[in-house]
């Protein structure tokens, strides 16, 4: 499948040259049916654009372009496009106008393929060969009507001129394309990221932290490690709304999940379960680990301020801890958490409670 | 803002707290003065379930205690851990209706008593049905406005604060 797609790629990358040598070769046809030209040079010029092209595939293919800053050939291409038409020339024994109009299909592709330099560099190159080929033929004694030759010449510079300029314009627009797609895929990637986050906290939202939690049980069930989990929930937010507003409310709930997810490991995920309600899911971790973890995500809470709310100057959070039990699943493991959260609540709040096997409050730590 | 109070029919999707979810199970209560009262079981495919009690226009999240740790009763104070509440009502619920996968004690009984007790943390609520030993215990939270609403008006409320979000950007322009 690979190969394949490589291989398209190849074909892809080749096409403009491919389809530039393609017209060329029919104009040449045309050319010599017509009697413009004579045969044998229109059956040698198609011959010479075939192996051009084939020889560009193989470059292509064989990943020798890669080597080079002119990775699809372009310059290469045209230079050898341009050989050829002079060659052509030479061999018509006459300037004619079609091979003139090969010469605008030529620049068309380097206009679209090449910036202003490259471009402006070929096109002086291609005049000298060109002049150098008439040249010859004058040299040689060949009858050549040389008004008419001077005209397609100098017709020849400014259409030159022209495609020179238009390549810049052409150039631009490519930068500006690029840049415009290079945006487009840092917003998608930024998107990706905002739809697994919370847009107030920062942390993993509810869909996110349930496809997680389903993935720790399926590994845990495979791997025969232990998982568990931490139902948490900030303490006292509605008071710090009411007394001191939603603006603080916020502050609070920022503080309290950079402490909370500070003092988790890096392979632990912890999100936003729904309104002040947040989980940590907590790999390769039982539950007198889980305990210990979900302490000290109450201490490093605890030392973050807030304002005065019924006599407290720090944030408290209570949270409920349960183990995963073999074929248990996210509703059933959340559930018992959150039980022991409900229990932790109702004793007083800003404590750990885990359920033991019988579901029991095992393992307690009060602040 | 949507309107408080809002009565929602079995399987219909509710949003709660953001989350989407499914009523799964419904039970109509007739208090002694003839109001009404709803609760809801909300489930989703993944999170744990949810109950809401829905009451003169505003809903309440109750919160179940783990089986085997049930808060203890002496008298009219209850106690969890070493916080006490305090008996502060008592209410008659008359079961009207059970519809779909129904919380509680409310299924087996026609009647269910319903205590209210208070502490520094909270409202706890018991429920027994008469004569019978089986008893539950919630957690009360009380829900601000807009924390439940129904699938259809949390997207109205979405709409509505993406096209303000909307007219916001075109104004800054």
């Amino acid at each position: 499948m690979k190969s394949a797609i490589e291989g398209a790629n190849h074909w892809r990358r080749a096409l403009p040259g491919a389809g530039t040598a393609a017209v060329m070769a029919l104009v040449l046809v045309l050319a010599a049916v017509l009697g413009l030209i004579a045969p044998d040079p229109a059956v040698a010029g198609c011959i010479a654009l075939a192996v051009l092209v084939g020889m560009i595939y193989a470059a292509l293919r064989t990943g020798y372009s890669a080597r080079l800053s002119d990775a699809g050939f372009s310059s290469v291409q045209l230079a050898a496009l341009f050989l050829l038409l002079a060659w052509l020339t030479y061999l018509a024994e006459d300037a004619p106008p079609a091979i003139a109009v090969l010469y605008l299909v030529a620049m068309v592709f380097g206009m679209l393929q090449l910036d202003r330099t490259r471009l402006s560099i070929l096109a002086a190159i291609a005049l000298a060969i060109h002049g150098t080929a008439v040249f010859m033929l004058i040299d040689n004694g060949h009858k050549i009507n040389l008004a008419a030759a001077w005209t397609q010449f100098g017709a020849l510079v400014l259409a030159f001129a022209w495609f020179t300029y238009l390549a810049g314009i052409v150039q631009q627009l490519r930068a500006r394309l690029s840049e415009a797609h290079r945006k487009l895929h840092d917003l998608g990637l930024e998107a990706n990221q905002r739809a697994a986050r919370d847009t107030l906290t920062g942390v993993y939202h509810y869909r996110h932290l349930m496809e997680a939690l389903e993935r720790e049980i399926a590994r845990a069930e495979r791997v025969g490690k232990p998982l568990s989990i931490a139902r948490v929930d900030l303490d006292w937010l509605g008071s710090v709304n009411e007394t001191h507003g939603p603006a603080a409310g916020d502050i609070a709930l920022k503080r309290f999940t950079e402490a909370a997810a500070g003092a988790l490991r890096d392979v632990d995920v912890f999100g936003r379960y729904g309104g002040k309600e947040f989980l940590a899911i907590m790999p390769d971790t039982d539950l007198k680990g889980a305990v210990i973890a979900a302490e000290r995500i109450r201490a490093a809470v605890g030392r973050e301020p807030v304002p005065d709310v019924r006599g407290r100057r720090h944030l408290s959070c209570t949270l409920g801890v349960a183990e995963h039990r073999k074929g248990e699943n996210t509703r059933l493991v959340i559930s018992r958490a959150e039980a022991g959260l409900n229990f932790a609540k109702a004793a007083g709040r800003d404590r750990v409670v885990a359920l033991d096997a019988e579901g029991k409050p095992a393992m307690v730590e009060a602040g | 803002m949507a309107p408080q109070g809002e009565i929602f029919m079995l399987d219909e999707q509710v949003v709660f707290r953001g989350r989407p979810m499914r009523v799964a199970g419904r039970v109509q209560f007739e208090g002694s003065s003839g109001q009404l009262t709803f609760r809801y079981l909300l489930s989703d495919p993944t999170g744990a379930p949810v109950i809401l009690e829905e009451g003169a226009g505003r809903f309440a999240l109750l919160r179940a205690f783990p089986p085997a740790a049930q808060p203890q009763t002496v008298d009219n104070t209850v106690t969890v851990g070493t916080e006490k509440y305090t008996l502060v009502g008592v209410r008659k619920l008359k079961v009207l209706e059970v519809s779909g996968n129904a919380p509680g004690v409310a299924p087996r009984a026609p009647l269910i008593l319903s205590g209210i007790f208070e502490g520094p943390m909270g409202t706890l609520m018991r429920e027994m049905v008469p004569g019978m030993t089986t008893q539950v215990y919630y957690l009360l939270k009380p829900l601000a406005a807009g924390e439940v609403l129904s699938a259809a008006q949390y997207a109205v409320d979405k709409d509505a604060e993406g096209r303000a979000a909307g007219n916001r950007a075109l104004n800054e322009d």
